[in-house]
């Protein structure tokens, strides 16, 4: 009898952290759907260059870590980074946007930091924030909804591909170009027109907010509540995320419906429902008790607001998010949860008293 | 009428696998050859052999003992000849080795002459509680903790006593099957408990994936108060916090007992087994085992001797050889590998499963943390087990303990759900010891320089008495002399007698500061749980400190009451001084109660983090025990002498000269009656301490303090 010797439990449950973040990815593909059905081939190439350069760059931070390549690279969390970049990446950019994008997002973001679970930025966000200061004129370059759908994904993946180098590209995806809603709001208002002015134009006339916007958006927001039904994020913070946002827009419509948006406009715009259910919810970077995760979810949500109705971004997701995830250790300070047989919580560093 | 239960939060819900082992009905296994009976089974105090190599012991012969009451008795499992006494390995979360009785069978089973009682209520509770040490039960859920230890509450603190037939782990149904056969014979045990603990009322929580049992239950207890409760089935349910909370709502204050609450928990099997004691006369020699994993073709529970070697009940269960993998003694949330199968069962062996590889196969290797939270979310405690994690790997044991690393039960669950497969218990066992270990380093230090300060402290004290008493002699004398040659007021005497009292309260006072000051890092310490010889010394200091303000009070008052000549006497001197009197010994024994609380707290946390030094809290405990009932009667004879004090006054009460010296004799009289009570318990304290065997040096402080009261008394 060979008698092995081992620690307590001695069963597992089925959970896998790489099963986990290929949940993950499956969620995304709705909203990816959407964005493919209005704005092309795009997104997806988008994601599958992202996705490559996180597995090489994640390997290579591996090994100068030192650290078992495969077993690490098996976890899919670079996977995760990369596709949710790509996803919020105009559809248009060139190639190698995704690739300075993923390449920060990966050895900065995670690995510079102690790789995954000590990094205090949420990665993608970081990469995304790192290309909208770096190439705001690219990063800008979204395309009005089924403005390509014409183009073939052969096409499409040559365009990518010579976006920065032929003349003749770079003039086509210039012509392409158009401002999104939430552009056209700040624009707009900046021009003194009001809110139902806005709304009669071309980009507006969804079903129920911006056009295309919206069902990628709705697609989001399906993948999301997937997630939450199979337990694999929580459900505190997206919902306070979007009823704060909701609670503000809608008590400031309330104020003025000439200057700022309604709350439906608001949920269904820009990248709010994938911040909400993919971004704000990366476990690493999120607030840990449920508590905490409200508290998170509702300053994400507000900081959302206040930058798209007053700051110089026409969105904000990735701003507020950044912002929040440097709030995380302070909201935890304070949200520890009272455990049995206490009678309040504690809360604080724990420095023992002398 | 069903009974509300509440809601546990977290828990988990792994695959059961208790189908296993039900297929067949309870059986007894066969008789080993060679028993080897540990003699540690319990948490507490050892026992040690009353029998001797080549004695032949019956069924049933007491083979170990000790007259400590938190020792368990351990009985000859079956009749045969003592073979060996010695060291032997033994199931146990840390694979130590410990003293066991070999017995050879004989095959013969005979047993030893016993007898149960017929009608046990018309026995007191402390027979019934010292039949119940005999027949050396203890806690057969897990804890091994003596169960009429357990049961020894006072009159009409139980409000609930519950059974715990939750056997939330899965793969085991020793709880289960018993209940289905023995149905009976249980609720015949809990009205023994019942008769011994009074309590308001008596659930029965079991959960509701054991259906079959609840119906026996049901109908055995249908002419009783009984409660049966179904409670979900989740693990760990059948925790014994956990439990509280659902079947009453309350939880255990955190490092205290179910009885803080008003709660007491007993494991089905203990309760079975007081049952056999009381009813039919026999020790606990036999538990019921589940024997089970898919290793073994014969599953099912049987009825097994303590000391029978696992691998006896291996083959009993049919077990595959080459299929074993690992063995696991308990279930496989909380139970713990065994590194060979020639160990033998305790008192507290509940299940052996025998897995295979594919069962429970090596664990995966970690993966990092990725905070997802799942194992907060399933906390049973409600802690944050990630934050756990990274403080304990980053060695950040503040944090931990900030994160109440203490209240971790180590039930498994978090690990269970975690993604990543990181072994959390582990972290959490390796981070509780290592602290458990820092701090008893720090305390050794501590200890050191506490005794320094005590020593300081004592020669301080004692030449600020030396002087207080010789001025005391020297003022008498004076007065006395005053008294003599004149009744007429002398400026001279009156200013003297105002020093002296300027003095005195001056000395008071300064005792009296360093008396609260030793409270407080009493208390200071008491709240971070510090380990008891530290308590212990702190103890020792606030009671001298106390002791010395004390005496400093009673000096100022005894001068207080001289009143200068020139004063009109008071009629009621004698009152108020009493009545000071009561009063401290009132506050003395709510502090020695206080004391005793705080000394069972101790001992609690030391039980449920498995400390080595239970014993000497527990000792400490009854000494508190002691101390407090001591105290208690003295305030109650000082009550009563203050009825007679008054009258004895009563007479000389004239406002004339000679009352001075009258009221001085009363009060002298009280003093004395002080001193020669305080000379009573110091040598009570005394007698208890021989007997206890202390320390030389604690003997030597008692001999001293019997010395000065009797010298006072004089
Ligand atoms: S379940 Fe595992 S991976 Fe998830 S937070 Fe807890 S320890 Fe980390
Ligand atoms: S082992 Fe401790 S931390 Fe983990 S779930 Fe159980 S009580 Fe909570």
């Amino acid at each position: 009898m060979a008698l092995i010797n081992a620690s307590s439990p001695h069963i597992a449950g089925k959970n896998d952290t790489g099963q986990m973040m290929l949940q993950v990815l499956l969620a995304t593909l709705p909203g990816l759907l959407a964005l493919t059905l209005y704005f092309g081939w795009g997104s997806l190439i988008n994601c599958l260059i992202a996705a490559i350069v996180a597995i090489g760059c994640e390997s290579l931070a591996l090994r100068l870590r030192k650290r078992p390549v495969i077993f690490f690279i098996n976890d899919n969390s670079a996977i995760v980074t990369a596709v949710l970049l790509g996803l919020a990446l105009p559809p248009l950019s060139p190639w190698w946007l995704p690739v300075i994008g993923t390449a920060f997002a990966i050895l900065v973001g995670k690995h510079l930091y102690g790789g995954l679970g000590n990094n205090i930025f949420n990665p993608a966000m970081l990469g995304y924030a790192f290309l909208l200061i770096s190439f705001p004129v690219q990063m800008t370059a979204w395309l009005p909804a089924d403005g390509i759908m014409q183009m073939s994904f052969i096409e499409t993946l040559t365009l990518i591909f010579n976006n920065h180098l032929d003349p003749a590209s770079v003039a086509i995806v210039d012509g392409l170009s158009g401002a999104t809603p939430l552009d056209t709001l700040k624009t707009d208002l900046g021009l003194s027109k009001t809110v139902p002015m806005i709304y009669e134009l071309p980009v507006f006339q969804g079903f129920l907010a911006g056009k295309g916007w919206e069902w990628v958006n709705i697609g989001f927001l399906i993948g999301g509540l997937y997630l939450v039904y199979q337990g694999i994020i929580h459900w505190q913070i997206p919902l306070a995320l979007l009823l704060t946002l909701a609670t503000w827009a809608f008590l400031f419509m309330g104020y003025d419906s000439d200057r700022y948006g309604s709350p439906i406009f608001h949920l269904l715009s820009g990248g709010t429902m994938l911040g909400a259910f993919f971004i704000a919810t990366d476990p690493v970077t999120a607030a840990t008790s449920a508590i905490g995760r409200w508290i998170y979810g509702a300053f994400i949500g507000l900081t959302i607001w206040i930058i798209r109705s007053f700051g110089g971004y026409p969105d904000a997701v990735a701003f507020a998010i950044l912002l929040m995830n440097l709030a995380v250790p302070t909201i935890d300070y304070y949200t520890q949860p009272r455990s049995y047989g206490h009678k309040e919580a504690k809360f604080g560093r724990g420095k023992r008293e002398r | 009428m069903r009974h509300r239960v509440w809601h546990l939060r977290g828990g988990i819900h792994p695959p059961e696998k208790k189908s296993l082992s039900l297929s067949l009905p309870l059986r007894t296994a066969s008789l080993p050859e060679q028993l080897i009976v540990p003699l540690q089974q319990h948490i507490g105090a050892p026992v040690s052999p009353c029998v001797a190599v080549g004695e032949r012991v019956l069924k049933g012969q007491l083979i170990a003992s000790s007259d400590k009451a938190t020792s368990a008795l351990v009985h000859a499992p079956s009749s045969g000849t003592i073979n060996e006494i010695g060291m032997h390995p033994v199931i146990h979360p840390s694979l130590i080795e410990q003293p066991c009785i070999h017995i050879d069978c004989d095959g013969k089973d005979e047993w030893i002459d016993h007898s149960g009682v017929d009608n046990y209520a018309a026995l007191d509770t402390q027979t019934l509680l010292s039949r119940i040490r005999e027949a050396g039960i203890i806690g057969m859920g897990g804890a091994g903790f003596p169960s009429s230890i357990k049961l020894n509450a006072r009159h009409n603190q139980i409000e609930t006593l519950i059974i715990n037939g939750a056997e939330c782990e899965p793969y085991i149904t020793a709880d289960d099957i018993l209940m289905q056969e023995r149905a009976v014979e249980i609720i015949e045990g809990i009205k023994v408990i019942g008769h011994i603990l009074q309590p308001k009322e008596i659930l029965i929580g079991i959960e509701d994936n054991k259906l079959l049992a609840v119906a026996a239950l049901e109908r055995a207890s249908a002419e009783t108060t009984i409660d049966i409760v179904k409670i979900p089935t989740k693990y760990p349910s059948g925790g014994e916090k956990q439990l509280i909370k659902i079947l009453t709502g309350k939880e255990v204050p955190t490092g205290g007992l179910p009885l803080q609450v008003g709660v007491i928990v007993h494991n089905i099997g203990t309760v079975y087994s007081i049952y056999k004691a009381i009813i039919q006369g026999k020790p606990c020699i036999s538990r019921i085992t589940t024997l089970t994993g898919e290793a073994m073709n014969n599953r099912g529970n049987v009825k097994a001797l303590i000391g029978t070697p696992v691998r006896h009940l291996l083959k009993e269960g049919g077990v595959q050889e080459s299929q074993l993998f690992r063995i696991v003694a308990g279930g496989p949330m909380m139970g713990f590998t065994l590194p060979s199968a020639d160990l033998p069962i305790s008192k507290t062996t509940n299940c052996l499963i025998a897995a295979t590889r594919s069962e429970m196969p090596p664990p995966p290797p970690e993966q990092t943390c990725i905070r997802c939270g799942q194992c907060a979310d399933i906390c049973p405690v409600t802690l944050l087990p990630q934050q756990l994690y990274f403080f304990s790997k980053a060695q950040e044991f503040d944090k931990a303990e900030q994160h109440n690393i203490f209240d971790c039960i180590e039930c498994g669950a978090c690990s269970y759900v975690c993604p990543s497969h990181i072994p959390l218990v582990q972290y959490y066992r390796y981070a509780k010891g290592t602290i458990k270990q820092l701090r008893v380093k720090e305390e050794k230090a501590e200890a050191s320089r506490q005794r320094f300060e005590n020593r300081q402290a004592r020669l301080e004290q004692e030449a600020v008495e030396k002087e207080a008493k010789r001025k005391a002699r020297a003022k008498a004398a004076a007065e006395k002399a005053a008294q003599k040659t004149s009744a007429e007021p002398s400026p001279q005497s009156a200013q003297q007698s105002e020093d002296e009292l300027a003095r005195l309260k001056t000395a008071a006072a300064s005792t009296a500061k360093l008396s609260i000051e030793a409270k407080k890092a009493l208390s200071q310490a008491e709240k971070k749980e510090e380990n008891s010889d530290k308590l212990e010394q702190l103890r020792q200091k606030v009671a001298l400190f106390q002791a010395n303000s004390d005496k400093a009070k009673e000096a100022l008052k005894a001068a207080r009451q001289k009143p200068p000549a020139n004063t009109p006497p008071s009629s009621k001197v004698g009152e108020p001084k009493e009545d000071k009197a009561i009063l401290e010994l009132r506050e003395k024994a709510a502090s020695t109660q206080d004391a005793l609380k705080q000394a069972k707290k101790a001992l609690l946390a030391a039980k449920t983090s498995h400390t080595n030094d239970l014993e000497a809290i527990e000792i400490q405990v009854n000494q508190a025990k002691k101390e407090a009932g001591a105290i208690k009667a003295q305030l109650r004879e000082a009550l009563i002498a203050q009825k007679e004090i008054p009258l004895q006054q009563d007479t000389p009460a004239q406002p004339t000269s000679d009352t001075v010296p009258s009221s001085t004799e009363a009060s002298d009289k009280v003093t004395a009656a002080l001193a020669r009570n305080e000379r009573r318990k110091a040598q009570k304290a005394l007698d208890l301490a021989l007997a206890e065997n202390k320390s030389e040096h604690k003997i030597a402080t008692l001999r001293k303090a019997i010395d000065d009261a009797g010298s006072e008394s004089q």
